[in-house]
């Protein structure tokens, strides 16, 4: 089998890094293949739901006329929690609900789906339910791919297999070994309710969505955690991001889902919504010190795989980067086979060009933000504390009030806050 | 054709996705919903293919034959990229409305036009849209050759298999001289996936079409006018969840100890029932 060489580039992984990649080498008249574990293709992938910018206008001028999307994202509303208190900001950005939209809420079973089917009928062939074992590599060049033990020969593969890519652990291609530390765990349910319930409830207009993130305060310990809210068609993708690290003995990641889901604000807000799906994925962190080598000789990472995800607790985008990454990695990828080179050399090119999008500029810029994002005392004090505070400064009991200043001054001492330390903690916001 | 002296034929159908499963007005499946491989007929194939890797794959080829519309296709690709080597569909709109006994005399007779001397057909126990587990049999019957259903485990001996059949309670085992037809449980084996080489096989590979007149039937004898069975009438039957009771208790302990008492509770009741009768 050495010598067959059905394609000139494998990729493998049906998400949108790998989809994207493809459709852009089939359009570009590459020979190439899309391989996926899930069959249907895709249907192992997993996100929030909020698919934000136009990378994919490099691949069709008008994609979300054609693609499966849910809502157009008009409002963004940031909020934190504790066990029976809730405080939001919330923002309505009117042009956000005309062209050029800025997000929208997709649900991936159908837009995943989607995606790859473009990447098909510009020619790429599809392979669905097939796992490939690793890389192909011979004296330090990947050579093709390996499936079921059988050998496929290629000029360039691209790895877009997603968090915590098995792809390159099992072809031993990361420079240091993934780390429980470097992920969180996302879990969802999608919820269904009757669209006007969902417009009525959310003050939408019809096709117009809100994203909610929280973050979770006073659960035991240290525990980091955050939830989000998006809202569908006709239903609502409700979900917590949780640091596992941070998880002590006994407690679960979904018993954290289920402190969310039981919050009286969410409560309100899923009220009557029939559960109907339930995922779970890996999410990595991103970030430059957990991402592998981009390139190398015959083969390049994108998407997820690479770590390309990127948080800053104000926003949270991985579908954006991974369509980017992969449309820049085939990019030079056809570049490559056109002029017949796929040397590290020449495929480095694709990191400089990421560099030079908000992929790599984000993670380059905010390398510092977990400081800020996953001190655990932003989730088990700061956030009890402002809402107890809050609640304390806006309640009207008919005494006398106190000073903002002279309340605050006592509510830190009492909740035995050190002002200095939460004075370097909140420094941290410089990271943000 | 070749030089591969082993021939298995594998009897394979396509079913609806049983959330998608619907009946038309005139009774029938509706074969326009989302469809996959009957679940029977995957560990009929797996048998195929096991048996293949037994015999040697250079010795060894694997026809898959199935009947129905066009996009039965699908399934029949899904075989070959799981390591079939040829497929054979059978479709024609003078079909529509087979009952098994036509079905079997449609498959049978598509089976001796090819002229391949099979040295073993498989088939699914049954099919989880219709659930007769009839088609194999008369198959076999249709074709002069042995058959035994409900076989979940088969010894290849050269020029008979010893097999394993399951009953109620126990099981058979049978020397089978072959040609035979065996109809395969869902406890025989675990299906592999499909695998790249055979998938990049399979995108080219032509799957053959046969019409009735191909096969040297006539509209009379196949479909709903070959078929002795009449639907009478096709009623939707629904029922509520069985009785189900739930542990609840504070901790695990609790609730395992509640599950020990409850089932101790039925044991000792069914044992007062034998007393009694």
């Amino acid at each position: 089998m050495e010598d067959v060489s059905d394609y000139d580039v494998y990729v493998i992984g049906g998400g949108p890094a790998g989809s994207s990649a493809a459709w852009y080498l089939a359009d570009q008249g590459i020979n190439v293949a899309l391989i996926d574990r899930g069959k249907p293709i895709g249907s192992k992938n997993v996100s929030g739901g909020v698919l934000w910018g136009h990378d994919l206008k490099v691949l069709d001028e008008e994609w979300w006329k054609k693609a499966p999307i849910e809502r157009a994202i008009i409002s963004k509303k940031i909020g934190l929690l504790t066990e029976d208190k809730a405080m939001l900001f919330d923002w309505d950005f009117e042009e956000w609900g005309h062209e050029p939209y800025v997000g929208f809420s997709i649900l991936r079973a159908k837009f995943d789906r989607w995606l790859a089917k473009r990447a098909q009928e510009a020619g790429a062939d599809i392979y669905e339910g097939i796992a490939v074992d690793k890389l192909w590599i011979e004296k330090g060049e990947v050579k093709g791919i390996v499936q079921a033990g059988d050998k496929f020969k290629s000029k360039a593969v691209i790895v877009a297999d997603g968090a915590n890519s098995r792809i390159l652990i099992n072809s031993g291609l990361l420079t240091k070994p993934f780390s429980q530390n470097d992920f969180y765990l996302g879990i969802k349910e999608v919820l269904t309710l009757p669209e006007e319930t969902i417009e009525e409830r959310f003050g939408l207009n019809s096709e117009e969505g809100t994203a909610f993130e929280f973050i979770l305060g006073g659960l035991p310990k240290n525990i980091v955690a955050g939830g989000f809210l998006y809202t569908n068609k006709r239903s609502l993708s409700l979900g917590v991001v949780v640091d596992l690290d941070t998880l002590p003995l006994g407690i679960h990641s979904y018993d954290v889902f289920e402190y969310y889901k039981q919050h009286p604000k969410i409560k309100r807000l899923i009220k009557d919504a029939k559960e109907e799906e339930y995922a779970a994925h890996f999410v990595p962190k991103g970030g430059l010190h957990m991402m592998p080598p981009l390139f190398g000789n015959g083969y390049v990472v994108v998407g997820d795989a690479a770590a390309l995800c990127f948080s800053n607790g104000l926003v949270i985008n991985g579908n954006g980067p991974a369509i980017r990454s992969g449309i820049e990695a085939a990019k030079v990828v056809s570049e490559a086979i056109k002029i017949g080179d796929t040397s590290s050399k020449f495929l480095s090119k694709y990191a400089t060009s990421l560099k030079s999008t908000y992929v790599l500029e984000n993670l380059i810029r905010f390398k510092n933000v977990e400081k800020f994002k996953d001190n655990p005392r932003i989730y088990s004090t700061y956030t009890p504390f402002i809402l107890n505070f809050s609640e304390k400064l806006l309640r009207e009991e008919n005494k006398p009030r106190e000073h903002l200043v002279k309340l605050l001054k006592q509510e830190l001492k009492e909740a035995g806050i050190n002002s200095i330390k939460a004075a370097i903690d909140l420094s941290g916001v410089r990271y943000l | 054709m070749s030089n591969k002296t082993f021939k298995i034929a594998v009897l394979i159908k396509q079913v609806p996705i049983p959330s998608k499963m619907r009946a038309t007005k005139e009774g029938l499946m509706d074969r326009s919903v989302a469809s996959m491989m009957n679940p029977y007929c995957k560990h009929a194939l797996e048998a195929a293919l096991e048996l293949k890797d037994t015999i040697g794959e250079e010795k060894t080829e694997i026809w898959v034959i199935s009947m129905g519309p066009p996009n039965f296709e699908q399934s029949l690709r899904e075989a070959l990229s799981m390591g079939a080597d040829h497929a054979i569909l059978l479709s024609d709109r003078k079909l529509a409305g087979s009952d098994t006994y036509a079905t079997a005399k449609a498959l049978g007779t598509l089976i001796q036009k090819l002229g391949v001397n099979f040295n073993i057909v498989f088939a699914g126990l049954q099919t989880i849209d219709g659930d007769t587990a009839h088609v194999g049999p008369q198959v076999a019957e249709r074709l002069g050759i042995p058959h035994v259903s409900y076989v979940e485990k088969i010894d290849f001996k050269g020029d008979h298999v010893v097999v394993r059949r399951i009953l109620e309670g126990g099981n058979i085992t049978y020397k089978v001289p072959l040609p035979a037809l065996l109809t395969i449980t869902n406890t025989a084996n675990k299906p592999r996936g499909p695998r790249l080489k055979y998938a990049i096989r399979a995108k080219n590979e032509e799957i053959k079409v046969y019409s009735v007149d191909d096969i040297g039937l006539t509209a009379e004898e196949v479909g709903s006018a070959g078929s002795p069975t009449l639907v009478y009438r096709v009623k939707n039957v629904t029922h509520d969840r069985p009785p189900c009771q739930f542990m609840e208790g504070e901790t695990v302990e609790d609730k395992v100890n509640m599950l020990a008492e409850k089932l101790r509770e039925l044991v000792e009741a069914s044992k007062a029932e034998a007393v009694e009768a």
